[in-house]
């Protein structure tokens, strides 16, 4: 029917002439754009034009969109309602019909039924084309600017309804409100005095302003209403802070009610910064806390106890101010006062404590992370915040904030670490070298290493078990640094010779001196108890380190041990992130890990691998002819064999009593000695500090701190292998050589008028010296096995010495004797050896010394005991023993009849 | 470049930018491709063809607004907008004919932005005006009968008093 309308307008209009197309012929989306940007009085004037302006007016989409820009429309809740009025519908359709036939009023309802079913479809945009527009039902109700939402609900088709409810409740006040002006009261505060009211009355005004349309009016309504609320901020703002400055904090409160209004406003924000800037008492810190050393953890204590009582003061306040309807307050008081009193004084001191020295910042960072995970717990709980949940809110926040720290710490714990340790071996090594070249060394080889060993390992997992408190903090700032008053002034000191390990330890407590003297510790003073396991530590280092001196240009036990603990107390306090949990224990734990391995590294490869590197270095360099200089100034006298005799005698005496050995060999096996202790050391350190403490699976092997253990260890290793390896070769060496220049021509080959000379000679007894010392020289720092396999190889190269030596020399029937008994000699050393690989070779070399004791005249014979193969045992082949024989004085004589024994191959044998 | 003919057949070449500022022409273009030679523009006259290219060579580098919006903008999005800015108060200061003709052209191209300028301004105009006043200046005629305006002023009355 409209569209019949439409024409009949249409032609009017042209008809009337008019080059102006009506709006009435405007497409729908021009006239709802339009409609769009209008206020609501607006919209009914211009649907009041003509009936198609009006249809359009009335679409219910447009009315939609206004409340739903006052967050008054749930397009969920409409479509749902829809569904259910359908299936109602059907259910229900029969009872309706009879109804209404019988009411009459059919008409009405069956075109709301019909518009119902049209817009079945859900997303299908409802058109309010023939929706009858129902006006609110009673206008002569006061408006209620109050609670004009109540109640309200999204229904398609009634958009329109439910918005001119809404705005006959509040428009009138709004357009009051914002065309009155600045001096005249509006009508809303006049009606309402209160100021709750009031509050809630402006923010459902704010609410309307934004469903009035986009036009340049209602935009100067929506900022004067704005500038009008802001002003009742403000004076809401006044009161409250009147209220606080007041000092009443009960329910009844002004600070309450205005709380409550603020709230209204949604003007929380600023009420709570107020409150938290007016109440949050400043805690000033305390001069105290920074002292000359680093923090004063108990001033510290004492002020942050004094910043949770602050707070705590004010939780109660905060409950009957705020309670459960303004949140967070709690958590957000407490964080303030806490960055304020809190987090920027413990920034201060520690940046002022690193300033001061590295290891204070290092002491203070996990104990002061102990103290902030503590903190929190001391507040009260608060109904604003939760009971107890805003505490765990403050403590991450706490943490989140020093996390700064944390970090840097752990940086700098490993840096200071490194480059304390690297610098204790790096002025040791210019020490050294220094010296290197004056010192005379001065070794004590052969003591009972084995038992100061133990006692010197017992005694450092002594210092490792102590609890931390001893080491770590407090008190430890002294013990932890005793080691640290370099071990230079205790090495020179020690290498001056004096004899008493004590005294050489010059910070050392008497108490400690004398049971330092005695080996043994009485038990001490109980006001030492805490210090003295440290001491005895050093006691027993300064003993070792006495007995040691004779490696001290190699390295120093003592450097070790003070390396060792500056890592412990790294670890120690690393440790103490490790209760934290989370991501902070694993750092942790890796940073315990690198600390350990930056550990093996410095002390194991630069330190003990420098040493050892020196110390093969030297044995490589070693030349047997170094000891016998003194051959060339006795053979520059002229008088060669019995004052070499006396000389090498002497020598040899000397080397016996002072070196028992051949020096760097002597060196090498302290080394052994010193590295295997070393190692000991760091895998008691390892267990007890990583493994046991379960920081460490000892069986990971990913592990990189086992990685470098197992590296270290097997470094230690090579280099005990290597060592051994060369001194095998220098002591081969050093044979030969006493075997060319003390052997005596006249020893095997006397001459007739010389008496013939019972036992072994000077030569053998040289050996057998040499080796022995060497030999047990390593008994104890290494392992049985590689002890077995060093005597055996030096035994074999003994056994091949001889053999050589043997074939060099002439030996006549007289010297045979001579020959016999240093033969006898070396197979009783080498019985005591306890080899039995080694007894077989020497009984068959004593049967080779029997054959130079046949006479000449005994060829025969001779051939015949030669050619007896089971005699030498199956050591020597038919050759060898055939080259033996060559060195007999007479070979020449009995060259013949020997091979025809042996071989078969003399004249006789062709004749027969 | 493109070609625009009006309904009395002036010819316009536009810049492809320009002439993309009408979803209709964009969506055209798209379809049958860039070389799409002359378009006609049935029912929009020179003149206003003219003045509605003027406002699409002024805004060719503004975004494009999201198509599929056209009826759905939300209140938050059109609030940002409410200002008239100077160049477009400027532009729109034509006679009121021609204020219509570019409305209805901005609607039949689909140049949203231009729409929606165009109904802010008429809104403005329309405000505190009576029906009949609002009659005479949009040449609309009153279908009502005197029974059904009374009716509607009751209707209405939510509306009209404060």
């Amino acid at each position: 029917m409209s569209t019949l309308m439409w024409s009949a307008e249409q032609s009017a209009a042209a008809a009337a002439g008019s080059h102006l197309q009506s709006a009435a012929e405007w497409p729908d989306r021009v006239l709802t754009n339009l409609i769009r940007y209008m206020s609501p009085r607006d919209v009914v004037t211009f649907g009041s034009t003509c009936k198609r302006i009006r249809q359009v007016s009335l679409r219910d989409d447009l009315w939609q969109s206004r409340l739903e820009a006052m967050d008054l429309w749930d397009d969920a809740e409409a479509k749902r309602k829809k569904n259910d009025e359908f299936h109602q519908h059907e259910e229900q359709e029969l009872d309706k019909e009879e109804e209404e036939d019988m009411t009459g009023a059919g008409q009405k309802k069956e075109e709301d039924t019909l518009v119902d079913l049209l817009d079945l479809s859900p997303t299908k945009p409802v058109t309010a084309t023939s929706t009858p527009y129902m006006p609110p039902a009673d206008l002569s109700n006061q408006p209620n600017p109050l609670t004009p939402f109540d109640g309200l609900e999204s229904t398609y088709g009634k958009a329109l309804e439910t918005y001119s409810s809404v705005y006959r409740n509040l428009a009138p006040f709004y357009y009051d409100m914002v065309q009155s002006g600045a001096f005249q009261e509006p009508l809303l505060f006049k009606l309402y005095d209160q100021p709750e009211h009031q509050a809630r009355a402006l923010v459902n005004l704010k609410r309307l302003s934004y469903s009035l349309g986009d036009n340049e009016f209602e935009d100067e309504n929506r900022d004067q209403l704005a500038s009008i609320a802001e002003t009742f901020e403000n004076a809401a703002l006044r009161e409250f802070e009147l209220g606080i400055d007041e000092g009443d904090f009960t329910p009844d409160s002004r600070v309450k009610r205005y709380a409550q209004v603020l709230k209204q406003l949604g003007a929380t924000e600023s009420c709570v910064e107020l409150f938290v800037h007016k109440r949050a008492i400043d805690v000033p810190h305390s001069p105290a806390i920074l002292g000359d050393k680093g923090i004063n953890m108990t001033a510290l204590q004492n002020h942050l106890d004094l910043v949770s009582k602050t707070i705590a003061q004010q939780m109660e306040a905060i409950d009957t101010v705020f309670g459960l309807e303004i949140d967070n307050v709690s958590y957000l008081f407490a964080k303030i006062v806490l960055e304020d009193a809190v987090i920027d004084t413990i920034n201060h001191v520690l940046e002022a404590a690193r300033e001061q020295e590295t290891v204070y910042y290092l002491d203070a960072v996990p104990d002061i992370y102990a103290k902030l995970l503590t903190i929190t717990d001391t507040l009260p709980s608060s109904i604003n915040g939760h009971q107890d949940k805003y505490k765990g809110a403050l403590k991450r926040l706490l943490i989140s904030q020093y996390e700064f720290h944390v970090d840097q710490f752990m940086q700098l714990e490993l840096d200071s670490f490194e480059t304390y340790a690297n610098d204790l071996v790096d002025s040791w090594d210019k020490e050294t070298h220094d010296k290197e070249i004056a010192t005379e060394h001065y070794y004590l080889s052969n003591v009972t290493k084995e038992k100061d060993k133990r006692d010197f390992l017992s005694s450092f997992k002594d210092v490792l078990m102590m609890p931390i408190n001893v080491i770590g903090v407090g008190s430890s700032k002294d013990a932890s640094r005793s080691g640290t008053p370099n071990p230079n002034a205790n090495g020179s000191s020690s290498k001056s010779g004096t004899p008493n390990p004590g005294a050489s330890r010059s910070g050392t407590p008497n108490p400690d001196q004398s049971s330092a003297d005695g080996h043994h510790v009485s038990s001490p003073p109980p006001e030492l108890e805490t210090n003295l396991p440290t001491t005895e530590l050093d006691a027993k280092a300064a003993i070792m380190n006495d007995r040691l001196q004779g490696i001290n240009s190699l390295f120093n036990l003592e450097l070790a041990l003070n390396i060792t603990k500056a890592g412990k107390a790294s670890l120690e306090r690393i440790k103490r992130f490790h209760a934290a949990g989370g991501q902070l224990a694993k750092d942790s734990k890796e940073q315990c890990e690198r600390v350990f391995v930056s550990l093996i590294d410095i002390l194991g490869k630069r330190h003990i691998g420098g040493g050892f590197d020196k110390a093969l270095g030297r044995l490589d360099s070693y030349k047997p002819h170094n000891l016998g200089f003194l051959d060339e100034k006795k053979s520059k006298k002229g008088k060669k064999e019995e004052v070499k005799e006396e000389s090498l005698e002497e020598k040899k005496k000397k080397e016996m009593e002072k070196k028992g050995g051949l020096e760097p060999l002597v060196v090498f096996a302290e080394l052994v000695n010193i590295g295997d202790l070393i190692q000991q050391m760091i895998h008691v350190f390892f267990e007890e500090e990583l493994a046991q403490k379960k920081f460490i699976d000892r069986n990971d092997f990913v592990s990189p701190s086992v990685q470098a253990k197992k590296k270290f260890e097997k470094q230690l290793d090579e280099y005990v292998a290597r060592g051994l390896n060369q001194g095998i070769d220098v002591l081969s060496d050093q044979m030969d050589f006493l075997f060319v220049t003390t052997q005596l021509g006249s020893d095997f080959n006397p001459l007739p008028n010389m008496e013939p000379n019972m036992g072994p000679t000077e030569c053998a007894k040289g050996l057998v010296d040499l080796l022995s010392v060497h030999m047990k020289i390593l008994s104890g720092s290494t392992e049985k096995t590689v002890l077995d396999v060093f005597q055996q190889e030096l035994g074999m190269r003994f056994f091949a010495s001889i053999c050589k030596h043997l074939k060099r020399k002439t030996i006549s029937v007289d010297g045979a004797i001579t020959v016999i008994s240093d033969l006898n000699y070396y197979y009783s050393f080498v019985l005591g050896l306890k080899q039995r690989p080694l007894n077989q070779p020497f009984a068959a070399l004593k049967e080779v010394g029997q054959m130079y004791l046949i006479d000449t005249k005994d060829a025969k014979a001779l051939g015949k005991l030669l050619s007896d193969m089971n005699r030498f045992k199956g050591v020597f082949q038919p050759e060898e023993i055939y080259e033996f024989a060559h060195s007999r004085a007479d070979w020449v004589l009995v060259k013949r009849e020997v091979e025809k024994a042996m071989y078969g191959l003399g004249v006789d044998c062709v004749i027969s | 470049m493109v070609t625009l003919v009006s309904s009395d057949g002036v010819s316009f070449n536009v810049d492809q930018k320009v002439a993309s500022r009408s979803a209709l022409i964009k969506n055209m273009m798209e379809d049958i491709g860039e070389d799409a030679g002359e378009i006609p523009v049935p029912n929009v006259s020179s003149n206003v063809l003219k003045k509605v290219i003027e406002y699409c060579t002024y805004h060719k580098d503004d975004p494009l607004p999201q198509s599929g919006e056209d009826e759905g903008t939300s209140a938050a999005d059109k609030k940002k907008s409410t200002v008239i800015d100077d160049w477009d108060y400027n532009f729109l200061q034509v006679d009121q004919e021609m204020l219509f003709e570019i409305i209805l052209t901005a609607n039949y191209l689909d140049i949203k932005p231009l729409l929606d300028v165009g109904c802010k301004t008429v809104a403005n105009m329309i405000k505190g005006k009576t029906p009949e006043e609002i009659r005479r200046t949009f040449n609309i005629a009153n279908d009502f009968t005197p029974e059904e305006e009374a009716q509607i002023r009751r209707e209405n009355e939510w509306a009209e008093d404060r």
